[in-house]
């Protein structure tokens, strides 16, 4: 009886997919094909109209949007989709949970899910998607190969000493949550916290130096938020939670002249 | 209409309360908010005005003042009415003013079509209508999104002379919405699929996109929504499920805070036991 009760549960299986960003631009064949053949689609996307569109794709599409709530811990309510992922998948289903953007991206839960099930012996592996990152590389035309590009979460740079190379571009995703890290989203892009955020901007960037507020768009019919502002002005600017700062080098690449002897010594010697 | 609060997608509208006096303060003694309304009021004007605007709340027949408040943080960004509520000609005026930094983001609408639809609901009304003048560009536009259409001939009782009157009336809406449902839904969802694939629409002009919009036989008021920048009037439309925008990974601050470095009094090193010969 045991037996046959595990070769069930042993059925199921996870495919955390990433949809893109942009509605019907970056869904890829393998994430739509994910979406057509489970048996139930979990979705978490942050616009209605995407959920809708997702909706249209299966007959069985479950929201996890409803699981957020204002006073609630983002920690419950990550452990709350996991939780929700892995009944359907224990109950020996095809399960595939779509995430907006890449689903390994600044995603708790889709990476939680997958090693929930793998230990559990279920298969399950990601797909990856197109995600902001990439959608700001093209938007800002920026390579991030050219000076090198840091990547950070606004909060993080609060919580803990990083070094920043301001030879290289910074990007700093989440800046309209910054710094809040209770249950309440309330404070969202309150501008005493933004200030935080410029107060250790400044430690590496003057006050002067100008930066990118960046959106992607979300539909295909609208244009991605780009907005140029200077550091010191970014208080007064309206950040939302879906903006991210992409801020420029401010110095030039300084020549490490010992590596370039010790290069050009190598390149001297003979072979 | 006694008002229990209606709640939007980003708004909450509720009675006016004694603590909106500071927002009642800002819109009517604001020179830009006032220049298509009238003269600025002092302060002193203001507060007169509020607390009779406070005790008519309770008074059947009075202008009914909502507060208009930003669910995200509390801030109240406006004022919306309901007023001249006529039995006689079956209508009632709205009306709606916003701070000048709440402008711009698709508030209005948001707030005025959440207000039309519980008016419909609650009072003996088959008609809504709005007044302003001429030369306020931004409310015109605003009523043309909403889907109200001019008043040719009717004058309703406590319009002002020489304003423009813009009327919706109850079948309209209705039709409105009904139109705006599933059908419409599935439309402008495969419209906008379309428009994400196709990369000769990706760098589509507004006017060829309302152009292809019409083509695909998209009713006007979500044609006019979707070019839009501001994406709550076209999910208000549509009746889009509320979303939050979340971020799905909560960065967490140390559990504790470090300890200020201080010279740390090192404990002696322990002597090894001596061998015991």
């Amino acid at each position: 009886m045991k037996s046959t009760k595990r070769s069930k549960s042993k059925q199921g299986s996870l495919a955390c997919i990433g949809i893109g960003i942009t509605l019907g631009s970056h869904l890829t064949p393998l994430a739509r094909s994910h979406i057509e053949q489970s048996d139930v689609v979990f979705v978490a996307v942050s616009d209605g109209i995407v959920e809708k569109w997702i909706e249209g794709m299966h007959k069985d599409v479950r929201s996890l949007q409803p699981m957020y709530a204002e006073e609630k811990s983002r920690t419950r309510t990550y452990r709350e989709m996991v939780a929700a992922i892995m009944t359907e998948v224990r109950a020996g289903k095809k399960v595939c949970a779509a995430f907006y953007g890449h689903p390994g991206i600044f995603a708790w839960a889709p990476h939680e899910s997958i090693r929930v099930a793998r230990r559990e012996g279920y298969p399950a592996y990601m797909e990856p998607g197109i995600s902001a990152e990439d959608c700001l590389y093209a938007d800002l035309g920026i390579d991030p190969g050219e000076l090198g590009c840091q990547h950070h979460e606004a909060s993080q740079l609060l919580y803990y000493k990083r070094r920043l190379d301001p030879t290289a571009y910074l990007v700093v995703w989440q800046a309209g949550f910054v710094g809040i890290h209770t249950a309440v989203s309330n404070d969202a892009g309150n501008s005493a916290y933004l200030q935080l955020l410029v107060d250790r901007l400044a430690e590496d960037y003057p006050l002067t130096h100008k930066l990118t507020v960046y959106r992607a768009a979300t539909l295909p019919i609208h244009t991605p938020r780009i907005e140029r502002i200077a550091l010191g002005k970014l208080v007064q600017a309206r950040i939302e939670p879906p903006d991210t700062l992409v801020i420029p080098p401010a110095q030039k690449l300084v020549p490490n002249t010992k590596m370039l002897r010790r290069l050009d010594k190598l390149a001297r010697a003979p072979a | 209409m006694s008002s229990p609060a209606i709640t939007t997608a980003r708004l909450r509208l509720r009675a006016l309360e004694p603590r909106d006096r500071a927002l009642f303060h800002e819109l009517y003694g604001d020179a830009q908010t006032m220049r298509h309304i009238g003269r600025p009021a002092s302060r002193a004007e203001n507060a007169a005005s509020f607390r009779a605007t406070l005790k008519a709340l309770h008074q059947p027949r009075r202008p009914q003042f909502l507060a208009i408040v930003r669910r995200r943080d509390g801030v109240g960004i406006g004022l919306c009415s309901i007023r001249r509520v006529s039995t006689h000609q079956r209508s009632a005026e709205v009306g709606i003013m916003l701070a000048t930094a709440a402008c711009s983001r698709g508030y209005a609408a948001e707030a005025l079509a959440a207000l039309i639809d519980g008016a419909l609901r609650v009072l003996p009304i088959d008609m809504i209508w709005a007044q302003y003048r001429e030369a306020n560009a931004a409310v015109a536009r605003l009523f043309d999104v909403l889907g109200f259409s001019v008043a040719d001939g009717w004058h309703p009782d406590g319009a002002k002379r020489g304003r423009c009157i813009r009327i919706m009336r109850r079948s309209t809406w209705r039709k409105q919405s009904d139109q705006l449902g599933d059908h419409s839904m599935s439309k402008i969802i495969g419209f906008l699929e379309n428009a994400g694939r196709d990369a000769a629409m990706r760098h589509a002009t507004r006017e060829q996109l309302l152009q292809m919009m019409g083509r695909d036989e998209i009713a006007p008021e979500v044609r006019s929504a979707t070019a839009q920048t501001e994406r709550s009037v076209l999910d208000s439309l549509l009746g889009v499920r509320e979303t939050m925008y979340c971020e799905n990974q909560r960065i967490s601050p140390p559990k504790k805070a470090p300890a200020k470095q201080t010279p740390s009094k090192k404990a002696p090193a322990k002597k090894p036991p001596a061998k015991k010969r």
